[in-house]
């Protein structure tokens, strides 16, 4: 079975500006990997380009075996689901006409498949029952941006691309979302690629990290990506490399996850 | 399985139009239909009584006198019914289609330039067929389908070539169209001379002297629209999330843009084609069944287009009636009632889009 998804010999630009130069990058199912780079780095983009809206300078991306770009829409929309950082503009929809749209790869001459069963919980987990009648433009952040994940679960993808999904939540809904996204990978097998600022949620939630690095063209250096367990590229060396600033990292005392402090004496 | 059937009853409750809702919605629609074409009937130059309709249509007719009356209600009355129904309801659904792909409230074919350039179209292609004799088939409406798609697509290129397309700046490329539109309208209108003087009523926007064969352009120009849009409603949920949330689910956004797009431009042209140019009937209309259906497509479509016509029907009664037996022109009614509601939603702005259903 081939991975899930094939990042090889990427490269990103923007506008006449290198991004990343070069990334090899290899997500198996149920992992769950955090994008983690200063601001400007290019983590939007990068995933923009593996959910298929942009297109790599070079290199080539595979999904499931085949090209990403050889994808008929409908199909990679049942594969890869993604949510942007934005929430929609203001609209009108209800939140379940918002939902509704997360069914949109599945319909066949007009009409919707039905609902895996798998899924059925999402109301509950996301306590979407007294949302739903709602206007979608007059929730509030977290509650938008709740709805929106849930969109993206009913797409029923194989890998969800997330960007930065936790920033409008509350600290309950921030823990009770790292739980979910949690039990989907082990339970349904589900990828997650996800944006944060955090490097402690980042700890906390993922199996692998990718750092990407702040590309300057005055500088002329290029510092490659890290891409590997969470251990292994969240190093002090690495995070003074990537993010110009001395961190302490310390792991857990009882379950060992990494910890991550710094003085704020100047 | 309990759970999986609480999920699917909350799922599909109609939320606004909850039964008894729906219920009166459909009996007053039904009932202001009927009584719409009644008194479209009724009212006019000459006016009848309820018994003379009922007669006529029980085919008691037997003198000339008879005869005559049979002629204006069958043949003069009824048609023109038709024909602003067909109309009102294919400008107010061509108006929804547009604001979903423009992604903006004020998208409608009169404000984006779109019944100019159709109107433009229409009078270039009867100039060619008249001065030159040049063999077009249905000149007019062909003409008008040409030029209303070409006014649409030059929106759709210069409004999204740049990422960010806002309120403001799609209403300017729409009066820079409406304006070069309407000066080579007049440009040619000055050329053609004596050619092409029965256009120059017809574009202020009048249904009167219409016939059921004036019926074809916008009956036709709808039936061959349906399959670009019917079916899409979720899609068009989609897309007015934005084109990165449409992507996400599996719709090319500018792909999806040039077929619906094609589909409203092409009721635009068969909307002026039949009644020349009638502004702000795509504005009014959806933007008032808003407040009652909600913003979801699938059922903004329908209603839109069933009031629509409605709207348009009494426009056309007004018109007709206010200053009888002069006959207002239809754009000069539809303009007066529409602009108010344009005004609001300018001054309003984003409240307006923000309010609670």
């Amino acid at each position: 079975m081939p991975p899930l998804l094939e990042v090889k010999h990427v490269r990103l630009e923007h506008g006449h500006q290198v991004l990343v130069h070069h990334l090899n990058w290899t997500i198996e199912r149920g992992e769950i990997w955090a994008v983690l780079g200063p601001n400007g780095a290019g983590k939007t983009t990068l995933i923009k380009t593996i959910s298929g809206e942009r297109q790599p300078a070079s290199g080539w991306i595979r999904l499931d075996g085949m090209l990403l770009e050889a994808y008929p829409d409908a199909l990679r929309a049942q594969k890869v689901a993604y949510v942007p950082q934005e929430p929609p503009q203001s609209n009108g929809l209800t939140v379940w006409e918002v939902l509704k749209t997360g069914r949109l790869p599945y319909r066949r001459f007009g009409r919707e498949a039905a609902l895996p069963e798998a899924l059925e919980m999402l109301s509950d987990w996301l306590a979407l029952d007294p949302l739903l009648p709602r206007s979608f433009d007059m929730l509030s952040g977290g509650e938008k941006r709740r709805v929106l994940l849930a969109r993206a679960f009913l797409q029923d993808a194989a890998l969800m691309i997330l960007d930065e999904p936790f920033a409008e939540l509350d600290w309950a809904w921030q823990q009770a979302m790292v739980r979910l996204i949690k039990k989907m990978a082990r339970e349904m097998a589900r990828s997650f690629v996800v944006v944060l600022h955090d490097l402690s949620r980042a700890a906390q939630l993922a199996d692998g990290v990718v750092l990407l690095p702040l590309t300057s063209r005055e500088k002329n250096v290029t510092i490659t990506p890290r891409v590997g367990r969470v251990s292994d590229v969240l190093t002090q060396e690495n995070l003074y490399d990537f993010y110009k600033v001395a961190v302490q990292v310390l792991p857990h005392p009882q379950n060992g996850k990494l910890l991550f402090w710094w003085d704020d004496a100047f | 399985m309990r759970r999986l059937k609480k999920f699917l009853v909350a799922a599909f409750r109609p939320f606004y139009l909850r039964p008894i809702r729906l219920f009166l919605m459909i009996s007053f629609g039904i009932a202001i239909t009927l009584s719409s074409f009644l008194s479209g009937l009724l009212m006019g130059s000459v006016s009848f009584s309820l018994y003379d309709v009922v007669q006529v249509f029980r085919h008691n007719v037997g003198s000339s006198e008879d005869e005559m009356l049979r002629a204006i209600l069958l043949y003069y009355r009824l048609p023109r019914l038709f024909l602003v129904f067909m109309v009102g309801a294919v400008l107010s659904v061509s108006g929804v289609l547009m604001q979903a792909i423009f992604q903006n409230p004020l998208a409608e074919p009169y404000t984006l330039g779109v019944a100019g350039g159709a109107a433009l179209g229409a009078v270039f292609f009867l100039y060619l067929a008249r001065t030159f004799h040049l063999l077009i088939p249905w000149a007019l409406t062909s003409g008008a389908i040409i030029g209303s798609t070409l006014a649409l697509f030059f929106m759709l290129m210069s409004v999204f070539q740049r990422r960010r397309s806002n309120k403001t700046t799609l209403i300017l490329w729409g009066v820079m169209v409406s304006a070069y539109t309407s000066a080579l309208l007049t440009l040619v209108l000055t050329f053609s001379g004596d050619t092409l003087r029965e256009a120059l009523s017809w574009l202020m926007g009048s249904a009167a002297n219409r016939s059921y064969g004036d019926l074809v352009p916008v009956g036709l120009s709808f039936v061959l629209s349906l399959p670009f849009w019917v079916g899409r409603a979720s899609v068009l949920d989609a897309l007015s999330l934005g084109d990165s949330y449409a992507f996400a689910v599996g719709i090319r956004p500018e792909r999806m843009r040039l077929w619906v797009g094609f589909a409203a431009s092409l009721m635009a042209a068969g909307a002026v084609a039949a009644v020349g140019i009638v502004g702000f009937v795509g504005l009014l209309v959806p933007h008032l069944i808003r407040r009652i259906v909600g913003w979801g497509h699938a059922r903004l479509l329908p209603w839109a287009f069933w009031f629509g016509g409605l709207f348009l029907l009494w426009s056309d009664l007004l018109a007709r009636t206010v200053l009888a037996p002069r006959e207002l022109p239809l754009g000069v009614v539809t303009a007066l009632l529409g602009i108010p509601v344009f005004y609001l939603i300018l001054k309003r702005g984003r409240t307006y889009l923000d309010h609670d259903l």
